[in-house]
């Protein structure tokens, strides 16, 4: 026996009399698996087989980047239903049969033993907004999206005004927080003309408008991206944030490198599984890089393949990583 | 033992050698004279081998912060320097008569260490300059996309953002 310790495995949408083949099975296979397995009700055990066929079985498949560290087994009784199976998977036939199910076992063993998880980095699915945005945001975007004109935002709150020509805002004090703006309801852009003397006023102390944007952005989807973007498009950037945008998270800088890149565009999912960063801070910079103008959208991927992971030697990394610790990066 | 090497370049009076005070852990080793070329820079010394400053990294490792000298006429300094650097700092101030001009000057004068390695650019801007877009423009031109912040170098933290952000750069190359 390779390893003394049980590995758990558990099942979701299986029928009531699988259930109990499986565990049969499980008896059986004690002593011929290359580790011991114990049949677990836990939520995130070692293995989990999946039947797509059943909803709960398709949302834990659709799901599965949540737990990367557990190894999904997708149990095939309607070839139909898994035209392509995500490459991390495990695919168990049906019905269950004592070769097969022994085959998924060792394969699951194996990399739940080396702790690799999956074979293949798991599949991030970027979380997309299901409310509609809030009227500031839709705002916001009206504007930022004008290269010329005097626009201003009003409401009880407090005024803004915005000079797309010079891309600077004035904002009167009351409006400071940005959390509570996006939630009042029936804020609108309006085109305004300049030398009235309030705007004027306004002018003199206006600032740039990024600052406003990239918070307002950071703050729009709540970790999921905008209605307008999508998680499987690429995109790239067209610019770096500037320096005091990217201060507001640690992970913008990484995020950056990654968007701007070249010669090659990415996907959102594909940049947070390189970088490891956040799926919500992923979502956020991307919404505040949209709202400032800094992205650029590509194609939409239908299958998006797996990232080109960057090739660092481990010389490198180690030495890029000291270099961090010692700077306090 | 090992040597590690970030270089920092850009014109006279961009502020190499305060960048590399602010992230050194010694005091900046210099090579400044008193400036006799008061149409390029008002400032009194000026650098004309290199500015040295370090970085312990434990185990005996350094890392080493050049800074070239910013005249032209030292620019042979240049290729000598980049030999065996892990990255590139710009700096450009612009306050200078064509700092536009003089970011195209260094990236053709560290063209083959840029294309090798990375590089970030840091803009000391001030009102009457030209707009950070400007600079992207230039980048643009040249189909280069390279990260470039308008900076104080004064202040640590713009120094550390520009190592951090070079960092990220080597990372993915």
């Amino acid at each position: 026996m390779a390893n003394e310790e049980a590995f758990l495995v558990s099942h979701i949408g299986l029928s009531s009399i699988q259930e109990t083949v499986l565990k049969s099975m499980l008896a059986v296979l004690q002593g011929k698996a290359t580790a011991r397995w114990e049949y677990s009700e836990a939520a995130a055990p070692g293995v989990l087989i999946v039947n797509p066929a059943t909803p709960q079985g398709a949302e834990a498949l659709k799901n599965r980047a949540s737990t990367p560290q557990r190894i999904i087994a997708v149990f095939v009784e309607d070839e139909s239903l898994v035209i392509a199976l995500p490459p991390e998977v495990i695919r168990l036939d049906a019905p269950l049969r004592v070769m097969s199910t022994l085959d998924v076992l060792n394969a699951a063993a194996m990399r739940l033993a080396t702790g690799s998880g999956s074979s293949t980095p798991a599949i991030i699915n970027m979380p997309q907004m299901q409310m509609p945005p809030s009227s500031f945001t839709l705002a916001l975007r009206e504007i930022a999206g004008c290269s010329k004109g005097v626009f201003a935002i009003k409401s009880s709150a407090g005024d803004m005004y915005f000079w797309a020509d010079e891309k600077r805002v004035f904002i009167s004090a009351e409006f400071v927080d940005y959390a509570k703006l996006h939630q009042l309801t029936g804020l609108k852009a309006i085109s305004v003309t300049p030398g009235d003397a309030a705007i004027e006023q306004a002018w003199a102390l206006a600032k740039p408008w990024a600052g406003l944007l990239w918070q307002a952005g950071l703050l729009a989807g709540q970790g999921s991206l905008l209605p307008w973007l999508s998680g499987d498009c690429t995109y790239k950037l067209r610019r770096w944030p500037d320096a005091s945008l990217l201060a507001s998270r640690p992970a913008f800088v990484r995020l950056s490198a990654h968007f701007a890149r070249s010669k090659e565009w990415v996907t959102p999912a594909s940049v947070a599984q390189t970088t490891s960063a956040k799926v919500g801070d992923v979502a956020d910079y991307i919404n505040a890089c949209s709202l400032c103008g800094y992205l650029i959208a590509g194609e939409r991927v239908i299958a998006a393949p797996p990232p080109a992971a960057p090739v660092v030697s481990e010389e490198k990394k180690s030495l890029f990583g000291r270099i961090r610790a010692t700077l306090g990066l | 033992m090992a040597e590690y090497k970030i270089l920092i370049t850009g014109p006279m009076g961009a502020g190499k050698s305060t960048a590399i005070s602010a992230v050194s852990e010694i005091g900046v080793v210099s090579t400044d004279v008193k400036n006799s070329d008061l149409a390029q820079s008002q400032k009194a010394t000026t650098t004309v081998a290199m500015d040295y400053g370090q970085i312990s990294l434990g185990n005996g490792d350094q890392l080493r912060i050049y800074g070239t000298p910013g005249q032209e006429r030292f620019d042979f300094m240049w290729s000598i320097l980049s030999r065996g650097a892990l990255g590139l700092i710009i700096l450009l101030d612009s306050t200078r008569p064509q700092p536009l001009a003089d970011l195209n000057k260094f990236l053709d004068g560290f063209a083959p260490l840029i294309k090798e390695t990375g590089a970030v650019i840091g803009v000391s801007n001030k009102p009457g300059g030209p707009s950070i877009d400007a600079y992207y423009e230039v980048l643009a031109a040249r189909d280069m996309m390279l990260p470039l912040f308008e900076v104080d170098v004064r202040k640590k933290e713009d120094v550390l953002l520009m190592v951090d952000a070079l960092l990220s750069v080597l990372e993915i190359r």
